[in-house]
């Protein structure tokens, strides 16, 4: 293993929960996410030379997660309709390992996730992994008053959506 | 359910994600690394394998034009097919242009945006390729017969073969955007994917899309 790939390795190995939450949150499918963790590790490889060390990782690592996962899932989402109908109740989350977790819960999470535009969905997303608001602004490319706002926004929307469900 | 119990339930969803960690340094060195290829590695290939197609067009069209430029009857398709073929050669390099300029370690917003603009542009172009085929498959006819065969398609069929021909062509192009856009989800695989091509939907799919990253975008 070269110099290169050993740094790779032990920058992925440390980061590699993001790869999973990105992937996990565009593809609701176990094999079409699997092949998703694939393409987002091998796109990391190949921009890796272009990563430059004085920035965050992480931020680094988000972008390329995301710009691939949403090019990937808007890929998918056009096979699948041509394929098979996507049902309301075809969500595949990672099952629990062992403990009973409150289902009800993650799938509410999951549904709220699905329905939001893509770009909102990394907003949240990096909301919930409590990023900082300036490293949310970097990774979108959009300002921090336009990521506060709209994260505000968002708990606003959902709050909404969410308070029939517990009538 | 209250928002603060998502935030709960993504801390659950964590938990289940290290579970399922499936060792991703693992899928990393299994992975044939040196064969990796750009995701947008077969639209660039596409447009290449185009615009060479569109060059040798225009080249083939140039000289069979310096042949008949004085017999009006075969230079007149050959400067029409040469019209479509340099469009064709401007919007591929346009998309070549965008296609350089994606690098996915850019910001989010602007990739997305980037990229949707490239469907946009490729929705719109494919959309006219195949409208124009009807119309234009004459004149093609006539520079292809008489270019590569010396076969004369006017002198054969005559003049009112080749016009009603084209008047049916001509016709025949807003009956299939009718088709096209009649054509339901009920049909699937090629010509659905022709027929949304044709009807525009998937040109307004790419620019609603554009329309919610710019949404998205500007300033709350």
């Amino acid at each position: 293993m070269t110099d290169r790939s050993v740094q790779f390795l032990a920058l992925l190995e440390s980061h590699q929960k993001i790869v999973f939450k990105v992937a996990s949150l565009y593809c609701w499918d176990a094999a079409e996410r699997d092949d998703l963790r694939q393409e987002i590790t091998l796109q990391l490889w190949r921009a890796f030379p272009s990563y430059d060390p004085r920035r965050l990782f992480s931020t680094w690592m988000y972008r390329i997660a995301l710009n691939v996962a949403i090019s990937f899932a808007r890929k998918a989402g056009r096979l699948r309709r041509i394929i098979e109908p996507l049902e309301d109740g075809g969500v595949d989350v990672p099952a629990a390992a062992s403990a009973p977790e409150p289902d009800g819960q993650v799938d509410a999470l999951h549904r709220c996730l699905r329905a939001l535009d893509p770009l909102s969905r990394a907003l949240l997303m990096m909301y919930f992994d409590e990023r900082s608001y300036r490293e949310i602004a970097e990774v979108l490319g959009i300002t921090e008053t336009n990521v506060a706002t709209k994260i505000s926004r968002l708990k606003q929307r959902l709050r909404r959506e969410l308070a029939p469900a517990a009538e | 359910m209250e928002f603060d119990e998502l935030k709960s339930a993504w801390r659950v969803l964590e938990t289940r994600l290290d579970a399922e960690h499936a060792l991703t340094a693992q899928v990393f060195t299994e992975l044939k690394l040196e064969r990796a290829r750009s995701v947008l590695r077969p639209l660039w290939w596409l447009l290449a394998a185009q615009l060479v197609i569109a060059l040798g067009a225009v080249v083939l069209l140039g000289a069979f034009l310096a042949d008949y430029w004085e017999v009006p009857r075969f230079a007149g398709p050959a400067i029409l097919l040469d019209i479509v073929a340099v469009m064709l050669i401007v919007s591929t390099v346009g998309q070549l242009r965008v296609l350089r300029t994606i690098d996915y370690g850019q910001a989010v917003v602007s990739i997305q945006s980037r990229l949707t603009e490239l469907s946009v542009r490729r929705a719109r172009e494919v959309r006219w390729q195949w409208l124009l085929m009807l119309p234009l498959w004459i004149p093609l006819a006539i520079v292809v017969m008489q270019g590569i065969f010396g076969f004369d398609i006017y002198r054969v069929f005559g003049a009112r073969w080749i016009a009603v021909n084209v008047a049916i062509g001509i016709v025949l192009t807003p009956v299939v955007v009718w088709w096209a856009r009649r054509l339901d989800d009920r049909h699937d695989g090629f010509v659905k994917g022709v027929a949304d091509d044709i009807a525009g939907r998937r040109l307004s799919d790419a620019m609603r899309r554009l329309d919610e990253i710019g949404a998205f975008e500007s300033k709350p």
